[in-house]
């Protein structure tokens, strides 16, 4: 099997206020986004030459830029009442997949869901459009499941 | 002069159609001082009016983002002749600055729309109308050069 493509990897998003609004996929203007893990590991030596890692696990986080505005996009009003409102808190509470498509032509893919928080970081920006910029906040209730993706390209969600 | 990417081969001659030429001509013939006059497809009669294209659509950029969205940004470079004999001095000052006023109105405006996924982006002369050749009959073409800019977009 060759290499995956980037597209391999989608990440969508919704806000909890809106669980019947579609999934809102990240990075149509995108050409590079990670998730940054946020990994705290600290190896050690000791005296006698023995190194050992310790952890405290990952503090992950995906930061979104550029998005512009569309107001036909799902995740446009929540973004700007976010930004503009100056929301936090419950209002910022949203819900991230992260899809994994090996096979565009598989009935299923693996996929996590779980609950986030967006934080808005800047919005404005150059001549290319009205950018609101923002990271996603991984917040618990990791779920490890599938995905099927409906004629329509919105993912549906399987736990196992 | 900007670098090109590649060409896009699909647009025009694709099973007949060209959707950027037939997209342009309409425009060109909603000109409103064409006065009755009709600019045709490589056309080259005397007392036409005809519109040349110079090369294959030029893809100037290409954007792919993660999601496998593709944006392009296209050049379709063409030329409009306008052919007479035996025009007096004023009307070739008349032809030379009708073309160039052409180019004024192609600037200007809103776009209508094209095919799904492309968006005109700009229409502008590359450079002011002059006499392209006048032949012993006293046969004369007038030409000015115009460059076309359009976006396209598609999923990969």
């Amino acid at each position: 099997m060759a290499k995956l493509k980037r597209e391999a990897l989608a990440h969508y998003i919704k806000p909890v206020a809106a669980l019947s609004a579609p999934w809102h996929l990240i990075g149509k203007d995108i050409e590079d986004m990670s998730v940054d893990m946020g990994g705290s590991f600290e190896s050690r030596k000791n005296i006698l030459g023995e190194t050992s890692v310790s952890d405290t696990g990952y503090t992950p986080s995906l930061a979104v830029s550029p998005y512009y505005s569309d107001p036909a996009d799902g995740i446009y009003d929540f973004l700007l009442d976010l930004a503009l409102g100056r929301k936090s808190g419950d209002d910022a509470k949203a819900t991230m997949l992260e899809v994994v498509i090996e096979d565009t032509s598989a009935e299923s893919h693996l996929a996590y869901q779980e609950d986030c928080v967006i934080e808005i970081t800047s919005y404005g920006g150059n001549t290319e459009g009205f950018g609101i910029e923002y990271t996603v906040h991984p917040n618990g209730n990791r779920k490890k499941g599938t995905v099927t993706i409906g004629e329509d390209k919105q993912p549906t969600f399987q736990a196992d | 002069m900007d670098k090109i990417v590649g060409f896009d081969l699909s647009t025009p001659n694709v099973d007949g159609t060209d959707n950027v030429t037939l997209y342009l001509l309409e425009l060109l013939n909603s000109y409103p001082l064409l006065d009755g006059e009709e600019i045709r497809f490589q056309s080259i009669k005397s007392g036409n009016m005809t519109m040349v294209p110079t090369s294959n659509v030029a893809i100037m950029s290409e954007r792919k983002s993660i999601t496998g969205h593709v944006v392009q940004k296209c050049q379709y470079a063409f030329q409009i002749y306008r052919t007479a004999k035996g025009l007096s001095e004023n009307n070739q000052i008349r032809y030379k600055e009708f073309l160039d006023n052409m180019g004024v109105w192609l600037q200007g405006l809103n776009y209508p729309a094209m095919a799904e996924g492309m968006k005109m982006d700009s229409i502008k002369p590359s450079n002011t109308s002059a006499l392209y050749m006048r032949e012993d009959n006293q046969s004369e073409a007038w030409m000015i050069p115009i460059t076309a800019t359009y976006i396209r977009e598609f999923d990969k």
